[in-house]
């Protein structure tokens, strides 16, 4: 009871912190615990081993992101303006409200815990508006790994496919892949 | 043999290999390009089951690879995709090497194809979206350039394909738990909406087509449109298979209304668009989401003369648009800023090109002699005994596309004082009269060509009955 409670108020508030901050690696960090807290939630329903696969692949690619922005020079980006931080936390409340009311009705459709489906929905949500409030591949990026970590807690309830938990996995680094090429990390060989 | 083994893990690692040997790029062009149409040929020659093979089939194969409980099944529709996707590969790579391009499609573009005949033949169907997306991810590889401007489309198409497979996998676990019991009336409704949602993510309905204009604009021709002309058709063929596989969702009105409906949205937010481009790549971009809503109203229409109608709208778009895309390289080559203005005296500078890009571009609107005709004229038939008032829909969206290509007619016959004339070599010109014959002969003799393209529905033994 109480380390669910922990949890659906660690996710509101990771989710709550990659909205506002605006350094790349604070914003990797809050990936990676979002990463954990959904490693938290399969290991419960899940043997540990195909649990570890979906944390230690996920972690991968935030490494291989982490790796490419310390290879590049970054400029210094705006800072933003408080009411900026302001519509953003509140956008993100917005999310949260909704998941907090629509979830009793979602269980009746997916019969999964209340928890897994209330954490699932608020990564899920919040991704989404992730990718929309931000404009960079690596926002881009990071907003499609919190997405799918929203889905991957709710899907793992549903469904426990070793195949699909290592499909998945090739997923995650490979978006992670395309992020760093996107971003100059690799070279393909020059195309032109 | 195996078949999934020949056109789908061999390619697979062909693939990979091609990707060491890259630094010799030009005989990894030939290797690719020899290797598709060895895989053609191979599926030309080979039986999937030796009761029903013809004479020519001396080559049998075991339809099924297993792998840990899951697998790859090649069936009649999956064998017809082989032929067609792996063609279209091979005559890709051939003109990259024709011309003399270097493009990430060498080799990526075997990994690509094999990826997308996986999503086809992978049972349980419910992987399909997790390959699909593996497919989505090589191919931004393929078509982005870290080094350019802006890769936003590319972003976009990551997006949106990333959203919608979850939305897919989920009806996935829906019809799949419908295979052991009978599913009811609230969770079909459910399935529905989610298949629904996913294919909508997936096929660019509006307003999730910005993706498609935005790719053809910034990314090159070359990558961008084989991208663009495929990547739909899969989605498409991925559509009948689903509807094909689970009896509750074929039967299910309200999906063929749906399609109905997003179809001519596509149709008709595509033509009012293409008609306001002024940049002729987006123009193209817009046209390729009017081609998708046309195969989508065909399935609309329910009946076997309907789902055959779509796998004759592939091969006019595939025909249609290759010829454009290939014109559209020969002009970029020219011009910086493919502006529609840019066509102005082509026909003067030019007779191949200019008389080239008329027809593919009446070929799209399904004017007579085309290859757009004989898929156009029997849709506008069997939709208007669908609705009327959507057929009238399609028929003003149509009509809206032929005026734009009236005004770009009139812009490629016109005289103007600029005489500067399109280096085009005897072997592209060889290369254009090869085009403008194939599109003519389409028109001209449809059956020859279209039959072989029913193929990818007659496979599917519960739509087409």
């Amino acid at each position: 009871m109480f380390l669910n409670t922990g949890l659906i108020a660690f996710s509101i508030l990771a989710t709550g912190v990659i909205l506002l901050l605006e350094d790349w690696r604070g914003r990797l960090a809050s990936v990676s615990i979002i990463q954990l807290i959904g490693f938290i939630l399969i290991v419960q329903i899940w043997p540990i081993a195909l649990a570890s696969v979906k944390l230690i692949s996920g972690l991968m690619g935030i490494a291989l992101l982490s790796t490419t922005f310390l290879a590049k020079v970054r400029e210094k980006g705006e800072t933003l303006i408080t009411s900026s931080r302001v519509f953003r936390l509140m956008m993100g409340a917005f999310g949260w409200i909704i998941v907090t009311a629509t979830v009793q009705r979602l269980n009746a459709w997916l019969p999964i815990s209340y928890t897994n489906l209330f954490i699932g929905m608020v990564f899920f949500f919040s991704g989404i508006l992730y990718i929309s409030l931000r404009t960079s591949t690596l926002d881009t990026i990071l907003g499609l790994l919190v997405f799918l970590e929203g889905f991957d807690v709710i899907y793992s309830s549903l469904e426990g496919s070793a195949l699909v938990t290592g499909i998945y996995g090739i997923v995650i680094i490979s978006i992670c892949l395309t992020g760093s090429y996107l971003e100059g990390g690799f070279n393909f060989g020059g195309s032109e | 043999m195996n078949a999934p083994l020949i056109w789908i893990i061999f390619p697979l690692g062909l693939s990979l290999l091609l990707l060491i040997l890259r630094k010799n790029y030009f005989l990894s062009c030939l290797i690719q390009a020899g290797a598709s149409f060895i895989l053609v040929s191979l599926a030309i020659f080979s039986s999937l089951d030796t009761v029903s093979s013809s004479a020519s089939q001396i080559i049998e194969v075991n339809p099924v690879f297993n792998f840990l409980g899951r697998s790859l099944v090649i069936d009649k529709s999956v064998k017809t995709m082989i032929i067609i996707f792996y063609s279209f590969l091979g005559a890709w790579t051939s003109s990259l090497y024709f011309f003399k391009i270097k493009s990430k499609i060498v080799p990526l573009g075997l990994a690509f194809i094999a990826l997308l005949l996986s999503t086809l033949s992978v049972e349980p169907f419910l992987y399909s979206a997790l390959i699909l997306e593996i497919a989505v991810i090589i191919s931004v590889i393929m078509v982005t350039d870290s080094s350019a401007l802006s890769n936003k489309g590319a972003l976009r198409y990551l997006i949106y394909f990333t959203i919608g497979m979850p939305f897919v996998l989920l009806a996935g676990w829906y019809l799949a738990g419908g295979e052991i019991t009978p599913v009811n009336e609230e969770q079909l409704i459910q399935a529905t909406l989610l298949l629904g949602l996913g294919f909508v993510f997936w096929l660019g309905v509006f307003p999730f087509q910005s993706w498609i204009p935005l790719i053809a604009e910034e990314n090159r021709s070359t990558e961008s449109l084989f991208l663009l002309i495929l990547m739909p058709v899969s989605v498409v063929v991925l559509l009948l298979k689903y509807l094909n596989g689970f009896v509750w969702l074929r039967e299910y009105l309200i999906v063929y209304q749906a399609l109905r409906l997003f179809g001519l949205i596509m149709v008709v937010t595509g033509a009012v668009w293409a008609f306001f481009q002024k940049n002729f790549n987006r123009m193209i971009g817009y046209l390729l989401i009017v081609s998708t809503g046309m195969m989508l109203l065909s399935v609309s229409i329910k009946t076997t003369s309907g789902f055959i109608l779509s796998s004759y709208f592939i091969f006019s778009r595939l025909s249609s648009f290759f010829v454009l895309s290939w014109l559209l390289f020969l002009l970029t080559r020219e011009y910086e800023n493919m502006d529609i203005s840019s066509l102005q005296s082509l026909f003067l500078k030019s007779p191949f090109a200019g008389f080239a890009i008329l027809l593919s571009m009446f070929s799209i609107s399904g004017m007579p002699f085309t290859s757009g005709f004989p898929a156009m004229q029997a849709f506008y038939a069997n939709f208007s005994a669908e609705s009327t008032i959507m057929n009238f829909g399609v028929i003003i969206s149509i009509g809206i596309i032929s005026i734009l290509f009236l005004r770009i007619n009139f812009l490629v016959l016109s005289r103007f004082n600029d005489t500067k004339t399109i280096s085009i070599t005897q072997s592209e010109k060889a290369f254009l009269m090869l085009l403008i014959l194939l599109l003519l002969l389409s028109g001209l003799i449809p059956n020859v060509f279209f039959p072989g393209f029913a193929g990818i529905v007659n496979g599917y033994e519960f739509l087409v009955k």
